[in-house]
């Protein structure tokens, strides 16, 4: 599956329609991306998916690529 | 895409080393929780750091700084998580005070890893807990002070927590000795090395009890309840025990979280308005109000978090 599902997330999340995921792309890169968009951004995730994540587990979410494997470790089948 | 994060990145912060490391590691483990601390030192300053470091005496290694680090992003995450639920459902979950206490007060681990060090760095990285500090300190500890002038000066923390508040009055009121009242062993084990952090052990001792049937309360003129009545089933039955603890003209700082889901909060607080009916109901005299909204949110937004507090007076007879 594809990562466009997972940008539309981030586009919805940040209200960035230009936002292009890459694995690199971290809290750093883009604007709003704070603890409580952070948590808009796992809760989203969480439900379009139906899986829940540990808050140890969303707590070391740095990047794009880190959320992907953490998914896919979700059984989420997801590959940019 | 930025360099590696290194310490000159909060060069800013040098006379500060424990702040600036809490920082540092913030930003490069957490980016999305560092804008906090950033917006801290943008909108407050070198006082914001003076304080921030002083509430950090007793974290005197790098793993301390690590574990209350973790810590505060783990208890910041849990509390955005149910915030994000409480929204929808507009209440708190059901839960009774022995189960939050067994969930929370009686559970060594989440206490020590998680809620203590979460909430001690919450007061320093999120606003409205730091400018409910602010107003502890010009509304109630600057009438302690000037009431000591020499003389011994006595008070009661009731749940004292992560103990900040105590040593804040140990510290600034050296005449000041104070009695800690808590449930949790694990909280008095962590203000106890608070306090022993600014040597003032001799001046503090804490009691295990469950305020609402503990016998042999002293009274006092001084007593302080920061962020308790929304942890109890009945607030009010605790309310009526503060009044009868305060001495004729003695004064008390009460403080409720309002519309903040936590494991551990209980009875649901939609306005300040309600924590002031209620302490009034016990004959209490209101003197100053305060209240302040998380960061982030709009006043009148749905169910806000929100801070409201209370300086509050018994009558003379």
């Amino acid at each position: 599956m594809s990562i466009n599902k997972l940008q539309d997330i981030f586009r919805e999340v940040f209200a960035d329609d230009q936002l292009v995921l890459t694995p690199e792309l971290s809290a750093k890169d883009v604007e709003g991306w704070d603890s409580f968009n952070h948590i808009n951004l796992v809760v989203a995730i969480e439900t379009e998916y139906g899986v829940q994540f540990a808050t140890q587990e969303i707590a070391a979410l740095n990047d794009v690529d880190g959320m992907v494997k953490l998914m896919r470790s979700k059984n989420i089948d997801i590959s940019f | 895409m930025r360099d590696a994060l290194s310490a000159n990145d909060f060069a800013h912060l040098a006379a500060w080393p424990k702040v600036q490391a809490v920082s540092t590691m913030l930003k490069a483990q957490f980016p999305f929780m560092s804008a906090a601390g950033e917006r801290m030192w943008t909108s407050c300053g070198p006082i914001w750091a003076c304080r921030f470091e002083a509430a950090l005496s007793a974290l005197n290694t790098a793993d301390d700084l690590a574990t209350a680090v973790n810590g505060y992003v783990r208890f910041a995450l849990e509390s955005q998580r149910l915030q994000h639920a409480f929204f929808k459902t507009g209440d708190y979950a059901a839960r009774s005070f022995q189960q939050a206490a067994e969930a929370v007060y009686m559970n060594e681990g989440y206490m020590q890893r998680q809620y203590l060090p979460g909430l001690l760095l919450s007061h320093f990285l999120w606003r409205h807990h730091y400018d409910l500090l602010c107003f502890f300190e010009r509304s109630f500890l600057t009438q302690m002070k000037n009431a000591a002038g020499g003389s011994c000066l006595d008070f009661i923390d009731i749940g004292i927590g992560t103990g900040l508040y105590s040593k804040l009055i140990l510290t600034d009121v050296p005449e000041s000795r104070g009695l800690g009242l808590d449930l949790s062993p694990t909280a008095k084990a962590f203000t106890e090395h608070q306090i022993a952090s600014i040597g003032a052990g001799d001046r503090y001792r804490i009691r295990l009890t469950d305020i609402l049937t503990a016998e042999d309360v002293p009274s006092t003129r001084w007593l302080i309840s920061v962020e308790l009545l929304e942890h109890l089933d009945d607030p009010v039955a605790f309310l009526r025990r503060v009044a009868e603890a305060l001495a004729p003209d003695g004064k008390a700082f009460l403080v409720a979280a309002l519309n903040s889901p936590h494991p551990d909060h209980i009875y649901l607080y939609r306005t300040p308005q309600e924590v002031r009916s209620q302490a009034e109901s016990v004959g209490l005299n209101t003197e100053q109000t305060f209240s302040a909204i998380a960061p982030g949110h709009r006043k009148g937004g749905p169910g806000a978090p929100e801070v409201a507090a209370l300086v509050v007076s018994r009558p003379s007879r």
